[in-house]
């Protein structure tokens, strides 16, 4: 691993951080979100990004369980993401062509037995492959759900799609604001989170390690692989069932459009950036890649950018030196002020250029668990966590 | 738990067109330290395959004190009782010492019960397909069960979690690897991992064990305390083992009885003396300068 100043930095305040006990860090974690939606700064299209990221450390969590525990690749996650979102709208909405009008709690658990059978109809035919030839397969089958939504236009209203879904009730108030919305998504992560973390560090957990390690040998310890990983399938799809469902009723309408290659590849990269296997680089990982490319083109950015005119005179003295040497004319920098639209424009390349940077600095992820950090890392040093501690 | 007999007979195994075995028939009575050797590409490692499932032999049978144990899965034959290391080291590289023992003792931790090893005798693939089938229900019950249990993480299984670490303990405390519980398996030094393999393999509670040339690499030193680690583990786990070796001292010294395979055959079985003193093996896999060098020399 490279040792230059970020990596170094992060290092000191990751320690920092995993040297505080669990619950403690729990504790300020959720705090720190909850107050939140307090601070006026943060309006409702920030809560509403900051949906979309709590949306996106669920999917990323689920997808874990599947790349991250078992080392399975999957790239049609958004599968399942479109079976627990088309469960609920089906369901739950009166304009669906069923008409059922079901309630989200009904619903819910419902997406996600539906969500974890996608799961098994996935993990059955691909049980023999490994690595990219499951990759190619998954693949498929991403596509094969979302044509499928398209063609079934008698049950999923086709292309069209489905409007005016359920919204769940938590504790006798609707939820159907950002605000809301917001802490409805943060209690569901955090949830699933939990979750994820115990089932890792169980014996299912243990078992699905030694398969990612070393199939065959897992096998010949007493485990049946072909049930670890349907078990993982299922687990890892019941997850984004129910990611697909908040999806669903916080957008109120589903078409299937919205369900491409590019969901896949997002909850895959933001598990893989965060650092595999890891929680807080789930979250992280979601910020980065969901979070920032909106906030790249918020107001707030521009405005921030437009206080840094003072640097602008600086810079073009600076291009103005160059220009007297070079034999090319650099030009020079426009006002701050629009320096806000020119970064919104060309958000995607700042974030790939960023994508890049991270994974070149940074090979295991920002956050890796330790044992993925272990991986990477030269060998010879102790793993300091005894896993004693049950 | 008690050593179990090992019987082949008339095993098979045939890659198209090429017989990696043929017509093995071998008994190996419980309790005994087996061993196997030949040249190399002779079938050793070929006949451990077939007996863990990780093969399914093409023709005869493998029993297990009087169970059939041919053509289950690799889990259903270790849930049987047998158990191996490998001749390439293969450990759970990135899980610590102790992790690669619990996952050894994974069976013996379920609080679910799995379906009794089924045997897949049928030759009809609608049969089989209508009995995998009929289990789908059980089998979803108990993954079911066990993620929730996995999650809510109740008394009982944390209670059998701690017994299975306490007994991971014991089991690395046997092999000689106190004090690197939490070392990750692959910083391990070599002969520490050979120890680590057997102790993962010990936790599956094996009545018949399988020691993929448990001193490859090793120097005389390291080679003589594997042996005598070897004869404790028969002794102090009741077991039965079959060790592939390729050093002679090492076989001579600890094996009660040798087999001698060569091209995927049985040439010879009986006790070091008498496989030292057989002609076909001498020419087979000694050759004749051997004899005269290495074979008399031979404890």
């Amino acid at each position: 691993m490279p040792d230059n100043a970020v990596s170094r930095y992060l290092k000191r305040v990751r320690s920092r951080w995993q040297k505080s006990p669990s619950w403690a860090r729990t504790i300020a974690l959720l705090a720190a979100l909850l107050i939140v939606p307090f601070i006026p700064f943060f309006d409702e299209p920030w809560l509403r990004v900051f949906f979309l990221v709590g949306l996106y450390v669920m999917l990323g969590l689920g997808l874990n369980v599947v790349v991250g525990f078992a080392g399975l690749l999957d790239l049609g996650y958004v599968a399942f993401f479109a079976v627990g979102a088309y469960t609920l709208a089906i369901f739950s909405s009166a304009s669906s062509p069923l008409d059922l009008s079901i309630n989200f709690w009904l619903v819910l658990p419902l997406a996600m037995i539906v969500g974890a059978t996608a799961g098994l109809l996935l993990g059955f035919p691909v049980l023999p492959l490994r690595g990219d030839y499951l990759a190619i397969v998954t693949l498929g089958f991403g596509e094969i759900v979302r044509v499928l939504i398209v063609n079934m236009d008698n049950v999923t209203a086709g292309a069209q799609g489905i409007s005016a879904i359920s919204t769940p009730s938590l504790a006798f108030r609707h939820v159907d604001n950002p605000t809301s919305w917001y802490y409805f998504i943060v209690l569901a992560a955090a949830l699933v989170a939990f979750c994820t973390t115990r089932l890792g560090d169980s014996r299912v957990g243990r078992a699905w390690e030694a398969i990612r390690e070393d199939e065959d040998v897992a096998a010949a310890m007493g485990i049946n692989t072909i049930k670890y990983k349907l078990m993982a399938f299922a687990s890892g799809a019941a997850i984004g069932a129910v990611g697909g469902v908040l999806y669903a009723s916080q957008f109120s309408f589903v078409n299937p459009s919205a369900f491409t290659l590019q969901i896949s590849v997002n909850v895959l990269a933001l598990v893989i950036i965060g650092g595999m296997g890891s929680t807080t680089g789930i979250i992280v990982g979601a910020f980065i890649l969901v979070g920032l490319p909106d906030i790249l083109q918020f107001r707030e950015t521009a405005d921030l950018l437009g206080r840094l005119e003072f640097l602008r005179s600086g810079v073009n003295h600076l291009i103005d030196g160059l220009n007297a040497l070079s034999p090319w004319d650099l030009g020079a920098l426009p006002a701050a002020d629009t320096w806000g639209t020119e970064i919104a424009d060309k958000r995607f390349i700042i974030f790939g250029a960023l994508l890049v940077a991270i994974m070149v600095l940074r090979p295991a992820g920002l956050f890796p668990s330790k044992r993925r950090e272990l991986e990477f890392e030269n060998p010879g040093v102790e793993a300091p966590q005894p896993i004693g501690a049950v | 738990m008690a050593a179990g007999t090992l019987t082949a007979a008339g095993l098979g195994m045939q890659f198209e067109g090429l017989t990696a075995l043929s017509d093995i028939t071998l008994t190996v009575p419980a309790g005994e330290i087996h061993g196997l050797i030949g040249p190399n590409g002779a079938g050793k490692t070929t006949f451990f395959n077939c007996i863990t499932g990780f093969y399914r032999p093409t023709s005869g049978s493998l029993l297990l004190d009087d169970v059939r144990i041919d053509g289950l899965a690799p889990h259903e034959i270790s849930a049987s009782g047998v158990s191996r290391t490998f001749q390439n080291i293969r450990l759970f590289g990135n899980m610590t010492t102790l992790e690669n023992v619990l996952v050894g003792s994974h069976a013996h931790i379920g609080s679910f019960a799995d379906a009794p090893p089924s045997r897949s005798r049928s030759s009809h693939r609608t049969v089989e397909t209508l009995r995998k089938l009929s289990a789908a229900p059980r089998a979803t019950a108990i993954g079911v069960g066990e993620i929730a249990s996995a999650v809510s993480r109740p008394p009982r299984v944390r209670e059998r979690e701690r017994e299975a670490i306490n007994r991971a303990r014991t089991l690395l405390g046997s092999v000689g690897l106190v004090g690197r519980e939490n070392m990750v398996a692959r910083n391990l030094p070599y002969g520490d991992q050979r120890r680590l393999e057997i102790a993962r393999a010990l936790a599956t509670r094996p009545r018949l064990l399988l020691l993929d040339e448990p001193t490859a690499g090793m120097n005389p030193q390291e080679s003589a305390s594997m042996v005598s680690l070897i004869r404790q583990i028969r002794d102090e786990f009741a077991t039965t083992i079959i060790l592939i070796e390729h050093q002679m001292r090492v076989v001579m010294g600890v094996c009660e009885r040798i087999t001698v395979l060569d091209y995927g055959r049985k040439i010879s079985e009986g006790t070091p003396l008498e496989v030292q003193r057989d002609r076909l093996v001498v020419e087979a896999y000694l050759g004749t300068r051997a004899l005269t060098e290495d074979g008399h020399a031979a404890p």
